[in-house]
């Protein structure tokens, strides 16, 4: 019979069920479809990066001898090493796509990853393996011949295999973010496949023990001026593109989840504790009538155990599914890797098991307090707290405050804990709604202000390398452009970074600007480092800082006169005389003009601003659906929350408002009651959710990688939008009970 | 004596699924102004339903009841709102005082919806809780609670108080003092006094009884010679 009693009281309360399900559903699918999909994706990546024995630095230097090797093998730090020989090359099909060549001695480090045919064959001089992605694109199969020309010399060579290489997770054409696998990709072939006997590596792969920081001090100690460059693996340009991707998404994960989690079990204990509230004559008619404790409690934790279990195992499967097909349709498009290792189970597991437990000890506390009590107490309806009167109420200004203020600050007052759990109810909802509109917004307003504010060329002709200076200038000029150097620099203060270099005349072509987005104005011998740089590196105006082009061990003296804000590319911008004068090379890597220039100049390959705009948002795609996600479901549990905070509300406040019917009060004037009580529930969890949703996005901002720089704020337009989403859910659910109130059958009320 | 209230052939049926209820059936009467009347009847008789109906919280199925001249079974929600503000006071078996207001208060709530000058204060004297003005309803016993009751049901002057069961909840001493009370304010402000009960005894006091059985009206006695309720042996 109780269970039969328990199926009604589930019938009976279905709304607050329903909410209690739908929290528990709403939290799990958002924690663990955003925990898995990040976790699994950082999983995978490391897997395949192990799997391949991807190398920890790449050491670029042309006298990769076996004097050289020994030092390196002696450094102390060195576990493995192996050579290549690394070369461009143009690929002898129609539209001549661009593919890197690997020479490699052994295929031991950064290993090909073979998808299709056969395995790398070190003792193959004929046979070359290919970058599966460019073969897809360009329609070649296994057993296909290709011909590949560097520096005047052709190869051509049988396709053995197709496969993909832990070094181009991430490859995208030169001046483009967006991958474009048929005009680009990698080839791996054997050392024996070189037209020559002596093979000209200029890369040495190493794997080493003890932080690339100490590995790269004891490298020029030993080895200066016969090596170009060191390259660390949080350098290298695929390793650092997947690392930030993944901690931008790790960084939203650790934010959002748990806050989706947190708020559905508050709101869900909420509702047990009313709920069990609520039934409190009747647990004590069952306790009276001679069930014992156990039965009673077992009787009223089962429900909620069961539908919170339901609702969480529910958004466990589907969270995942939904999360992956949301985020990897993008992510595969950028990221090329050959297979995805799900992780989780333990951990959906165990969030399964907490959110019912959870459940259990609420409800179990909650008719704990009702049923150790006797039962005469119990089977009476509960007696009001006795309240005194606060120092507010004995001021004489009371009486003349409105009844409906009165009312309802007594209300309050008398149910504290709701009133609590309502206001972090609704900062939550601001929360989420904010800081999702926030980020929403920042990373749209920092594409406004690189493309807008900063840039105001329409094509950016690349550069060839070792291009004569007397060549650009002509291009130069045939363009109307500016000429712009673009490299990276090593700068360090109390640590070293990688920082961009941008070295360009005065030009109104791209403009060097402040937080404001408004321009700073530079002279020839000035200075100026990015905030972001200046700020990771606690360096101000006036410091000196020492700088080294990469590879050479010749440290500058540098002082930094000014710090601008760069939405992209963090570094150091100065003038071409500034540069020569600190006695470095100006080498243009390209020049920037207001004209669109249809086809090549000159060799140069063209970028229009357009199209960097488009790869922009290529790049920001993955971040954006999963925010545009979180947004949608933040939506969900607000309407959730608020609904259920309403109906508690309400359910609280229900006989009283039907006495008042009955003594003649009208309905609008009892909507009146319950909309102000929202109001002042609303308003300060409201303003209380601003700035916690500030501190979020100031927490996220430096997620979105080194070189992006957002400036986190909050709009007016996104505060209105949340607001207004708030204050919606309020008025529909104020507009919902009022109905109710209307159509109350005040007698039925009268005779419980 | 002007006659106020009026039911004529009323008829009250309550459907549930496929079942009916016929809870008022054909009942009709007639209440003069400032009479004390009692409406006896056991349990299940429609004596609650009875006095719903013209409390305006329920509505006819067919029939009339006219109060003051005026068809009630013909208002609207809006009407009925403001006809239950005017004109009916109520006073419930278990009080029904808003818990989070003070037994001045709970008076003073009555300024919201009438436009007439209540002292709280006064109204509280009359029933003899002057000191308890700030004392929330946890506070108070339920003699008090009541007695906070009656004062709020008469503070806005109604034509009629309707009381279900006013002493249900009390014991026979405490029940003695309300319904003195009651009959006092009948006496004294001529507040028509209709209470609903299924205690005979108070039919003595009363000057006019009518008796429910089944939905039906039984009978309508009247009373030339009503006792004092503190006569009364309960």
């Amino acid at each position: 019979m109780l269970k039969r009693k328990m199926l009604r009281d589930i019938v009976n309360y279905k709304v607050q069920f329903i909410s209690i399900f739908l929290m528990a559903f709403i939290g799990l699918f958002v924690f663990t479809g955003m925990y898995v999909e990040t976790n699994s994706f950082e999983t995978t990546i490391n897997d395949y990066y192990e799997e391949t024995n991807l190398a920890d630095g790449w050491i670029y230097s042309n006298y990769l001898v076996d004097e050289f090797l020994f030092y390196v093998d002696h450094l102390g730090a060195t576990t493995q090493m192996e050579r290549q020989l690394v070369v461009d090359s143009q690929t002898m099909l129609d539209n001549k796509p661009h593919i890197r060549l690997h020479f490699v001695e052994n295929n031991t480090l950064s290993k090909f990853y073979l998808l299709e045919g056969n395995q790398l064959d070190i003792n193959d001089s004929e046979g070359v393996w290919l970058d599966k992605s460019f073969a897809d694109a360009n329609n070649l199969k296994v057993g296909d011949e290709i011909s590949f020309e560097s520096k005047g010399i052709e190869i051509r060579k049988k396709i053995r295999g197709l496969g993909f290489s832990p070094e181009y997770v991430y490859y995208s054409p030169v001046a483009s973010t967006v991958p474009n696998h048929t005009s680009t990709g990698f080839a791996y072939m054997s050392y024996e496949a070189f037209p020559s006997d002596n093979v000209p590596y200029n890369v040495l792969n190493v794997k080493f023990s003890g932080t690339p920081q100490m590995y790269s001090k004891i490298l020029p100690y030993r080895l200066n001026d016969y090596y170009t460059m060191f390259l660390e693996k949080s350098n290298h340009n695929s390793a650092r593109v997947v690392s930030e991707s993944i901690s931008q998404q790790k960084s939203v994960t650790s934010i959002f989840p748990p806050l989706f989690i947190i708020l559905s079990m508050l709101m869900l204990s909420t509702t047990m504790k009313r709920i069990i509230a609520q039934q409190r004559t009747q647990i004590g008619i069952l306790k009276a009538t001679g069930f014992k404790n156990h039965r009673i409690s077992a009787h009223y934790v089962l429900p909620g155990f069961l539908l919170v279990t339901l609702g969480a195992l529910l958004g466990v499967i589907t969270g995942p599914v939904v999360f992956h097909m949301i985020a990897n349709p993008s992510r595969t498009f950028y990221f090329k890797f050959p297979y995805w290792n799900s992780i989780g189970s333990m951990t959906s597991i165990m969030l399964i098991l907490l959110v019912g437990v959870i459940s259990v000890i609420v409800s179990y506390y909650s008719i704990k307090d009702i049923i150790n009590q006797p039962v005469s107490i119990i089977i009476k309806p509960e007696a009001p707290k006795i309240s005194n009167l606060s120092f507010i109420e004995k001021l004489n200004i009371w009486k003349k405050l409105p009844f409906n203020f009165r009312w309802n600050y007594r209300n309050i007052r008398r149910n504290k804990y709701r009133a609590i759990v309502t206001i972090v109810g609704v900062i939550g909802c601001t929360v989420l709604l904010i800081s999702g509109l926030g980020l929403y917004e920042n990373i749209n307003e920092s594409k406004e202000w690189y493309f807008h504010d900063v840039n105001h060329f329409e094509s950016k002709l690349v550069l060839e390398d070792n291009t004569d200076l007397n060549k650009i200038n002509s291009i130069a000029q045939k363009v109307n452009g500016t000429p712009i150097m673009e490299s990276s620099i090593e700068i360090s203060k109390d640590k070293t970074e990688l920082a961009t270099l941008m070295v360009m005349e005065d030009t109104n072509l791209i403009t060097i600007t402040n937080d404001n987005h408004d321009k700073i104005k530079m002279d020839a011998d000035e200075v100026s480092i990015s905030k972001k740089m200046a700020d990771n590196m606690n360096i101000k105006v006036g410091d000196t800082i020492n700088c080294s082009s990469i590879g050479s061990a010749k440290n500058i003296k540098l002082k930094i006169d000014k710090i601008h804000s760069s939405p992209y590319s963090q570094g150091l911008v100065m003038s071409p005389n500034k540069l020569k004068d600190l006695g470095l090379n100006y080498t243009p890597t390209s020049i920037v003009t207001t004209e669109h220039i249809n086809g090549s100049v000159d060799g140069t390959s063209v970028i229009y601003l357009e199209n960097m705009m488009t790869f922009w948002d290529k790049l920001e795609e993955t971040s954006m659906m999963i925010i545009t996600a979180l947004i949608f479901f933040a939506l969900i549990l607000a309407l959730v929350i608020l609904y259920n905070l309403n109906l508690l509300s309400f359910t609280e406040m229900e006989t009283d408002i039907v006495t008042l019917k009955t003594l003649g009060f009208n309905s609008k004037y009892l909507t009146k009651l319950l909309a102000t009580q929202n109001l002042l529930f609303i308003i300060p969890g409201f303003l209380l959710g601003i700035p916690v949703g500030y501190i979020i996005l100031t927490i996220l901002m430096p997620a979105f990688g080194e070189d992006i720089y957002l400036v986190p704020y909050i709009s007016v337009t996104n505060m209105v939008v949340t607001f207004l989403i708030i204050i919606s859910v309020s008025i529909v659910m104020n507009l919902y009970f009022s109905r109710k109130i209307k159509t109350f059958d005040i007698t039925y009320y009268l005779n419980v | 004596m002007t006659n106020i209230i009026e039911f004529k052939h009323v008829n009250k049926i309550y459907e549930s699924g496929d079942s009916f209820l016929k809870a008022m059936d054909d009942v009709s009467f007639e209440i003069n102004e400032g009479e004390f009347v009692v409406i006896l009847g056991p349990s299940g008789a429609g004596k609650s339903t009875l006095l719903n109906l013209l409390g305006g919280l329920d509505s006819v199925t067919s029939g009339e009841i006219i109060v003051n001249g005026k068809h009630i079974e013909l208002f609207n929600d809006n009407q009925l709102t403001s006809y239950r503000a005017k004109h009916v006071g109520f006073v419930f078996q278990f009080y029904n005082l808003i818990p989070n207001l003070t037994a001045m208060e709970n008076i003073e709530l009555m300024k919201e919806i009438v436009d007439i000058d209540i002292d709280s204060l006064e109204q509280l004297d009359s029933v003899g809780l002057k000191n308890n003005a700030n004392q929330f309803p946890s506070q108070l016993s339920g003699g008090e609670q009541q007695r906070v009751s009656i004062a709020r049901a008469i503070a806005k002057k109604p034509t009629m108080l309707l009381c279900d069961e006013p002493t249900g909840a009390l014991d026979s001493k405490t029940g003695t003092l309300i319904l003195n009370l009651l009959q006092e304010m009948n006496n004294n402000l001529n507040t028509t006094l209709i209470i609903v009960t299924h205690n005979e005894i108070l039919s003595l006091a009363a000057d006019k009884t009518i008796r429910i059985k089944n939905g039906k009206i039984e009978s309508i006695s009247i009373n030339e010679n009503p006792k004092k309720v503190t006569e009364l042996e309960f």
